[in-house]
């Protein structure tokens, strides 16, 4: 496997970010081949929306780091609780199609995954930002974790028939949930392996 | 013998108004973004990583 320049786990993934043209290759890189990888449906994305998400997250994390960080970075919680916010309220995801990719003659031939299908796009503005999340917290220097507790958050995974998923998609879906409360919820999935 | 107010009572939104002038700012700091080594993990480990977090049947 060979890591893809839009991968979540990079340093400069806040800069990057803030580029109109990288945060839609991101977002496209991200729900095509990791949400949807080995799918037999493949994600149609809108642009106008992923270029709409990336003005108000842009105009979001200026206007909070002015207001409460006295013009310094948000912090990774806050960073992804905003991103999986506005990837929620400006759906990238616009339809699916029969994905093309033949590599894996097994595809085809069964159905896709329900929650895909049901939340496709909550469930992938909700696991993009777990995932930034578990690699800044789990890489971050500031806090003398141990190397098994990093490989532990590096690693850390929603399991399958969890009905934290369900929850999590069903209430982002159809509930109001601010960036804020995201923000508090990715940092409560870390919290408790803290030194 | 009721006495006479000497000044007129403040408007709801007056009084509003002198509570938050008065309230002592908060004195939260939230933490800005933290430092990190990208060498704590390895990029096989990392590139291994390139799945959904959230498990699906």
């Amino acid at each position: 496997m060979v890591a893809s320049p839009y991968a979540c786990e990079q340093t400069k993934l806040f800069e990057n970010l803030l580029d109109k043209d990288w945060f839609a290759e991101f977002v496209s890189y991200q729900y095509k081949h990791v949400v949807f990888e080995l799918e037999p449906v493949f994600p149609i994305l809108s642009d106008y929306w992923i270029s709409h998400a990336h003005y108000r997250w842009s105009k979001d994390i200026a206007l909070v780091s002015k207001k409460e960080y006295e013009g310094r970075p948000l912090d990774h919680f806050k960073y992804a609780g905003f991103l999986c916010y506005w990837l929620r309220r400006c759906p990238p995801l616009c339809g699916l199609s029969t994905n093309p990719d033949t590599t894996f003659a097994g595809i085809k031939h069964r159905d896709p995954k329900p929650i895909l299908v049901q939340y496709g796009n909550v469930f992938a503005a909700f696991d993009i930002g777990l995932r930034i999340c578990r690699y800044w917290e789990s890489a971050r220097t500031d806090i003398n974790y141990s190397p098994e507790i990093r490989q532990k958050m590096l690693r850390l995974s929603i399991p399958q028939r969890s009905e934290y998923i369900e929850d999590v998609c069903y209430t982002l879906a159809e509930k109001n949930i601010s960036p804020h409360s995201l923000n508090m919820l990715y940092k409560s999935l870390f919290i408790a392996l803290r030194p | 013998m009721p006495t006479t107010p000497d000044r007129p009572e403040a408007s709801g939104a007056e009084l509003l108004d002198k509570v938050f002038q008065e309230r002592p700012r908060a004195s939260y700091q939230p933490n800005g973004l933290p430092p990190i080594d990208e060498s704590i993990h390895s990029a096989e480990v990392v590139e291994s990583l390139q799945h959904r977090a959230m498990q699906v049947e």
